[in-house]
């Protein structure tokens, strides 16, 4: 069978090559938890990789990164996805960024969409804060995706909607409003 | 987890990230969930992805029908939006439906010509600065209808109101047809080709005939271009040189260009509407 259009893009993560041994570091989120992580999955992150590439350049040991911003639970889902996407190259997901059409792979559509709703909006928050383009890229396309032939009802059950958008009366625009 | 505080929170560029994706529908059905996703829709220029925008025109009636694209896994979907207002007794109706619900509103005492300029200025908003791919003006009902000198004045009257929404957008239109007619019939010309076969040529190209009434201000240019002239504008405009350069001021808010603009606009859609009629 050929290979799928999509798996050329995007190289599938393969282990460590044993020439290159993983260099794990500890990352604390704003809750207290402390988590490990692979650097070269860290560096998905642009606000980490500049943390990650200050401590080098200073030659000072990187015993623990601190992301304050984040929460425990959702900086694992963001490490699980990192770890995930490690061997990736960057370029793919910049080049992504403004398409307008995007295809998740089957890896990450199921990873995202098993997520409830609530903590998928936090991966997403949290993909900003840190910066990592194919987090953001990919956790917004399935949110539009999980919209897309939903009605307004529904789409206020989806996203925890409880207030019903009351008409104003003065207004003349139908179907907007 | 508070889920209303999540949806409100997330970053505005993922907010757009998520708009960008949605089709049309979906859009104006976030839009009526809550007031903060709804005064977040109605942020100018917002690039949804709104492809083609059509206008029908008929007896106390008129229809908008808006298309957007959008991907769905490997492929590229379309959605249609058809909202029609038709005017009932005192007041007017409005139904609209998409591929998967279709509702009616009753409006009393409302004008259904200026609902449907509302319509027409909320959707020129939402579009922002994407482009928009098809603009359909259908006055089918306008020709072989019996009340044609009402209709007529009714149909210039929403004519007027489309140049004035919708004048940037067609212009920047009409200008790329204009580039193009005149890139085809140098090539034709610089190739030695004789007027029968430039016909031929043209005849070809599906915007030709929207074209004719600016072609005969090209006389001059074509006359002096097969008499081995320079190629400059004999119709006084370098369409070339507009066309490369983006930042130039073509602004509908310069109060100077939006006459030129509008009458541009409107000499183009005339254009197409004369073709219509014969």
């Amino acid at each position: 069978m050929a290979p799928k259009k999509n798996s050329a893009k995007r190289p599938q993560p393969s282990t460590p090559k044993p020439s290159a041994p993983a260099r794990i570091v500890k990352v604390q989120s704003s809750d207290g938890h402390i988590l490990q992580a692979d650097v070269r999955a860290l560096l998905l992150s642009s606000t980490l990789a500049a943390t990650i590439k200050g401590y080098d350049d200073e030659n000072k040991p990187l015993e623990k990164l601190e992301v304050n911003n984040v929460v425990g639970f959702t900086l694992k889902l963001v490490l699980e996805w990192c770890e995930k996407h490690k061997e990736d190259d960057p370029a793919i997901a910049q080049a992504e960024k403004d398409k307008k059409n995007i295809f998740i792979p089957s890896w990450d559509r199921h990873f995202l969409t098993k997520l409830p709703m609530g903590n998928l909006f936090d991966l997403i928050t949290a993909a900003y804060h840190l910066d990592i383009t194919g987090l953001i890229n990919y956790g917004c396309k399935t949110v539009a995706n999980s919209a897309k032939g939903k009605s307004t009802e529904e789409m206020r059950e989806l996203f925890g909607i409880p207030e019903p958008w009351e008409q104003p009366s003065t207004s003349t625009a139908t179907w907007d409003d | 987890m508070d889920l209303k505080a999540c949806l409100e929170h997330l970053p505005e560029p993922a907010k757009r990230n998520v708009l960008m994706w949605c089709p049309y529908s979906s859009v104006i059905a976030l839009g009526k969930t809550c007031t903060a996703w709804r005064e977040f829709i109605h942020i100018p220029n917002q690039n949804l992805p709104i492809k083609r925008i059509m206008v029908k025109f008929g007896e106390n009636c008129s229809r908008l029908q808006v298309g957007s694209s959008f991907a769905s896994g490997k492929n590229q979907n379309s959605n249609l939006l058809s909202v029609q207002y038709q005017l009932v007794g005192g007041g007017c109706a409005v139904i609209y439906e998409n591929s998967l619900s279709r509702g009616q509103k009753k409006l009393e005492s409302e004008d259904y010509q200026d609902l449907f300029k509302e319509d027409l200025k909320i959707l020129r908003k939402l579009l922002g600065n994407s482009i928009l791919e098809y603009f359909e003006v259908d006055c089918e009902t306008f020709q072989c209808s019996m009340q044609r000198r009402n209709l007529k004045n009714q149909f210039e009257s929403f004519l007027k109101t489309i140049t004035d929404i919708w004048a940037y957008s067609i212009f920047m239109l009409y200008r790329r047809m204009r580039v193009n007619l005149k890139a085809r019939l140098r090539r034709a010309i610089l190739n030695k080709k004789t007027p029968m076969e430039i016909e031929k040529i043209l005849s070809r190209w599906e915007f030709h005939e929207n074209l004719k009434f600016y072609r005969k201000t090209l006389e001059k240019w074509e006359k002096s271009l097969r008499n081995g002239g320079s190629d400059t504008s004999e119709d006084g405009e370098n369409l070339e040189d507009e066309d490369g350069t983006e930042e130039m001021d073509f602004s509908c808010e310069t109060v100077e260009n939006q006459g030129i603009v509008a009458s541009e606009a409107e000499d183009s859609l005339r254009g197409l509407l004369e073709l219509r009629k014969k």
